[in-house]
């Protein structure tokens, strides 16, 4: 729930370096939505994804310390959970990456579909894959990693690593659309 | 066609999570202040527990240190003292230290009350009986203080002649219910309830001097003392009175029983000398122990090792060894706690577990069991607390343990369901090994209870002990106990 009053950012990091627990909450809960958005993407569920949020939250409390107020916190933020989020899958990723679907169908999605996916649709579709390509996915296209960070992250190497993702792409279009098919 | 679909997926994707809205923050909260002010909490209980130890130590001392006194005590004020309390004034002159019986009787007008024979643990050397005078110039050894009638058991305390230590005498009865205190002195203070009595080491014997002058010379150490203040005057009770009672022969028989089993004791415990100044006890033992953990069940396991126990003093030992132990754990429900979420990473099956009612189920592998076996070196470091040294070997022992382990094997197994098909399931397991991965310290309380039987010259003992968790151990940090029981066999060495 979003908190009564938003409060600057700049205030809320400054109290929270302080160590006030009170503005510890606020900030909190000013950006626990944008965190669980991130971690929701790379977690198998909701419970795990909360676990995720909350590491990346405490590691954020215990060096905000040496957070530089320059530098967007949002940024920060996210780069903090997806970390936490690598680390907590890394080996189921390195355990099923061999895991994998079948394979994808030679059709196509209209771009209207797309445009109707909510955010548990798009979580529901992104869990059917497996995990390594699911971070893989994550990373590249949302987060804005490249490959060569993504195979030292994930230990692969990089041409690993553009593989599964065109792998990824391919099979979101599939899943998208038997989705579509199933639903009419 | 692709890449403009996966841009527009992209976009899609970046515009619904980056705007994502979540009503489950305060929840999110709640969990995290669980895990958040850890470290606080485990600051403060460290702190305690470190309270609690020191308290329980300077108890131990305490105890250990009251016993050595009434040790001492023993050997060095080994009298009895007989006091005769004038029934008519309030001061009481006594002096106690003779082979026979000593009465202060001096005045031919005192009357004397009744007195009472106190027999303490003594051993007479010899034999001679020593006279005093009874002027209170010469004799000033010993004060009481009392009130008018009341009769006064007199127990001497320590005595430790190297220090010329005062000794305090506490009265013990009185005819009125009144108390008392004698103090013994080297040095003449009539009239004070604090004087000093001497006892020179190199003879044994108890000189006590009056104004520099000594009139009691060669004062035996075990011998009832009667002494009897008068009440004619009080000058003469202040300056008091000591004088020998030759007539104490039945006291003197009693006095001689008891010097037979004290010499008798005592020829016991100069055999027991060489044990009990052991500096150095060295042993072997088997354990027999369950393992514990919350969400696993319990796993019996066995161990071995050697103990060595380091002699501080009579009763306290520094009890250390190194021991080589199995520990297992089976978790069937739920996969085990995390101590970080670093280093969860073998056990993310536990993540498979609960489906949220958001997504898929269909990959979605189901925790099945997660198995732990663990052979570690405990190298404890304790304080061992004996009883009653020397005629039992029971002990309470508590410290800390570090050590390391030498293999570590994580196994869990998980049902791998098929995509499409929730009937259609595989059963994996996922192992990993790791070898002194790191040394841990100070991260297990150790408690135990012991008790030991002579084995010819050697002893048996049984030792009930407790392994608590203080902080997750191995490379899961798997926060473990043990509980069971240890047969120790230790052998005689002797101090070098």
């Amino acid at each position: 729930m979003r908190p009564p009053h938003r409060i600057a950012e700049d205030e809320l990091i400054r109290q929270c370096k302080s160590g006030s627990l009170k503005y510890q909450e606020l900030l909190y809960k000013q950006f626990y939505g944008y965190a669980m958005g991130i971690s929701l993407r790379y977690c198998q569920n909701r419970d795990d994804a909360m676990e995720v949020v909350n590491d990346a939250f405490i590691k954020l409390f215990k060096s905000i310390e040496s957070f530089d107020s320059e530098k967007p916190f949002k940024a920060w933020l996210r780069t903090i959970v997806v970390n936490t989020a690598i680390d907590r899958r890394r080996k189921d990723i390195k355990l099923l990456q061999n895991t994998d679907l079948d394979e994808a169908g030679n059709l196509t999605i209209g771009i209207s579909a797309i445009e109707d996916l909510l955010a548990d649709d798009i979580i529901s579709m992104m869990q059917m894959l497996p995990p390594i390509q699911l971070a893989i996915f994550n990373l590249f296209e949302i987060d804005g990693y490249n490959h060569d960070e993504i195979g030292e992250m994930l230990k692969i190497p990089a041409s690993s690593s553009r593989v599964y993702l065109s792998r990824a792409k391919e099979k979101l279009r599939k899943v998208i659309t038997q989705e579509k098919q199933k639903h009419g | 066609m692709d890449e403009r679909w996966d841009n527009d997926l992209k976009k899609r994707i970046k515009e619904v999570f980056d705007n994502y809205e979540d009503t489950s923050a305060d929840e999110g909260w709640r969990l995290l202040r669980e895990k958040f002010p850890e470290k606080q909490k485990r600051r403060i209980a460290v702190w305690i527990w470190l309270g609690s130890a020191a308290a329980l130590l300077v108890l131990l001392l305490g105890i250990f240190w009251l016993r050595t006194a009434n040790t001492t005590s023993q050997h060095f004020a080994g009298n009895k003292v007989q006091i005769k309390k004038d029934t008519n004034k309030g001061s009481v002159q006594a002096i106690a230290r003779n082979n026979s019986a000593v009465d202060s009787a001096t005045n031919k007008n005192q009357k004397h009350a009744k007195s009472k024979v106190i027999p303490l643990n003594t051993i007479a050397k010899t034999s001679t009986t020593t006279t005093t005078t009874n002027t209170a110039k010469n004799v000033n050894s010993a004060t009481l203080k009392t009130e008018t009638g009341s009769k006064i058991l007199v127990k001497p305390a320590i005595i430790k002649p190297e220090n010329n230590l005062a000794v305090s005498l506490a009265a013990v009865n009185s005819n009125q219910n009144r108390q008392a205190q004698v103090s013994v002195a080297q040095k003449n203070t009539p009239l004070s309830a604090n004087n000093n009595l001497q006892k020179p080491a190199s003879t044994g014997n108890n000189n006590i001097a009056g104004d520099g002058q000594t009139d009691i010379n060669s004062l035996a150490q075990t011998n009832p003392v009667r002494i009897d203040t008068g009440t004619k005057s009080k000058n003469y009770l202040a300056n008091s009175l000591a004088t020998v009672d030759m007539k104490q022969v039945q006291a003197k028989k009693m006095d001689d029983m008891f010097i037979k089993e004290k010499l008798a004791s005592n020829q016991k415990d100069d055999k027991k000398i060489p044990s009990s100044k052991k500096l150095i006890s060295l042993g072997v033992y088997a354990a027999t122990y369950f393992n514990y953990a919350k969400g696993s069940s319990n796993q019996f396991n066995l161990g071995a090792g050697l103990t060595a126990d380091i002699r501080l003093n009579d009763n306290l030992r520094i009890s250390t060894g190194l021991s080589v132990g199995h520990n297992s754990l089976s978790y069937n429900s739920q996969a085990p706690a995390l101590q970080s979420a670093t280093d969860g990473a073998p056990l993310a099956a536990a993540s498979f577990a609960p489906i949220s009612r958001y997504l898929y189920t269909a990959s979605t592998p189901q925790f099945k069991s997660y198995d732990a076996n663990l052979m570690g070196i405990d190298v404890p470091l304790n304080i061992k607390y004996i009883f009653d040294p020397g005629k039992s070997n029971t002990y309470l022992l508590a410290g800390l343990s570090s050590g390391t382990f030498i293999n570590e094997t994580y196994t869990y197994s998980y049902n791998n369901p098929s995509l499409y098909s929730t009937n259609v399931s595989q059963v994996q397991n996922q192992s990993t090994t790791n070898s002194f991965n790191g040394i841990y310290i100070a991260r297990t309380l150790n408690l135990a209870f012991g008790t030991g039987y002579l084995l010819g010259r050697n002893r048996l003992v049984i030792e009930p002990f407790l392994k608590y968790p203080l902080e997750g151990l191995g490379t899961q940090q798997l926060k473990f106990g043990a509980g069971g029981i240890n047969l120790k066999f230790n052998f005689e060495t002797h101090k070098k």
